[in-house]
């Protein structure tokens, strides 16, 4: 199904039902939930002696909670971002902590405004590209993606 | 000295057949806490490589920064992806006013095969606006720096360049964003978002 499709179904489904699955993760972004310890980050390539580079990764699992089944599924987020580059300098962690948490809560507003989709998978999808986008832009090269670096500890999200 | 130990036939069957067992084609574990048992192999196989190959990787790419005097040399190895990557791109501010170019060398972590593509990074007013990638013909401006890579990786790894025709083999498994039948063994091999450079 192409996403003009996807997204004039949604649109047709009834309100009360896209509710009853967005709330738990989208709720959380709305009002800015995420929080800049929310995002572990280790170092899993380090930065050279001189110059840039570096990489650091982070894991989070944000439940999502349908309310009509009571089905929780886990939107899994792997947060990678490097540790200094020429346009950035070097990157702290508190400082990488707190752009991919605000990155997150933008990604959050910008979902919420305009749902595709009520299906958890294609809501968790929607909302990582969306999240990739925004932080790959605020720090080049960065990346959100399903999987989570192997040295991460996932953070659960409690909203 | 060898960044890859495991010699593999450099035909599309084979090579489909061994990125299958980090990838898979459906997204039935994306909902799930646990990991599927492709990613798993997958993230295991990079905690291995860059514990014991990163400072390999590091000395390569200080040895082609003295080759390339020139011009600046980086580690970009981001470790979401298949490959162990390097930079190479003109000594100037980034970022610049209007372009820039960069060769990009790939290692992969999968099969003892490189690749080399180019980008081309447009800014305005220091923001970056576009980026284009060039995974088959490079630019002039590109070609004589990527001959260096290209011949150091050989040098020093004895790696052999991924061939083209190969690189662009469609496989049927997911490789984030990419999914089938648009994911292809460059995807899979090496990277899925090459103009994804952290410089």
């Amino acid at each position: 199904m192409s996403s003009s499709e996807q997204l004039a179904r949604s649109r047709a489904l009834p309100l009360p039902l896209l509710f009853a699955v967005l709330p738990p993760l989208l709720a959380g972004c709305s009002i800015n939930h995420y929080q800049p310890r929310h995002f572990e980050f280790v170092t899993v390539v380090k930065k050279p002696k001189s110059g840039s580079g570096g990489w650091r990764a982070a894991c989070l699992h944000v439940p999502i909670v349908n309310t009509a089944t009571w089905d929780t599924y886990f939107c899994k987020l792997g947060v990678e971002m490097p540790l200094a580059t020429k346009e950035n300098g070097s990157i702290s962690t508190a400082l990488a902590q707190r752009i991919a948490a605000d990155c997150a809560n933008e990604a959050g507003r910008v979902v919420l405004e305009f749902p595709n989709s009520p299906r958890p998978g294609l809501l968790c999808q929607e909302f990582k590209s969306t999240f990739h986008t925004i932080l790959s832009r605020a720090v080049l090269g960065s990346r959100v993606m399903t999987q989570c670096d192997k040295e991460t500890t996932p953070h659960v999200i409690e909203f | 000295m060898s960044l890859n130990s495991r010699p593999i036939p450099l035909t599309a069957e084979s090579l489909v057949a061994l990125v299958r067992n980090y990838y898979r084609a459906d997204r039935d574990f994306d909902l799930r806490r646990e990991n599927s048992p492709e990613s798993e192999r997958f993230l295991t196989l990079w905690v291995q490589e860059r514990t014991h190959k990163m400072d390999q990787w590091d000395a390569f790419v200080d040895e082609l920064q003295a080759a390339l005097p020139e011009l600046d040399v980086g580690n970009i190895t981001s470790t979401c992806d298949a490959s162990f990557r390097c930079a190479v791109y003109p000594r100037v501010e980034i970022p610049p006013e209007t372009s820039l170019w960069v060769v990009v060398g790939c290692v992969s972590i999968l099969a003892p095969v490189y690749a080399i593509y180019g980008l081309q990074l447009d800014y305005r007013g220091k923001k970056r606006i576009d980026e284009r990638s060039f995974l088959d013909a490079l630019p002039p401006e590109m070609q004589a720096p990527a001959e260096v890579v290209a011949r150091k990786l050989e040098a020093t790894f004895g790696l052999t360049a991924l061939p083209r025709e190969l690189a662009r083999t469609p496989v049927p498994v997911t490789v984030e964003p990419k999914e089938p039948p648009h994911t292809t063994l460059f995807d899979a091999l090496f990277i899925s978002r090459p103009d994804s450079v952290p410089i």
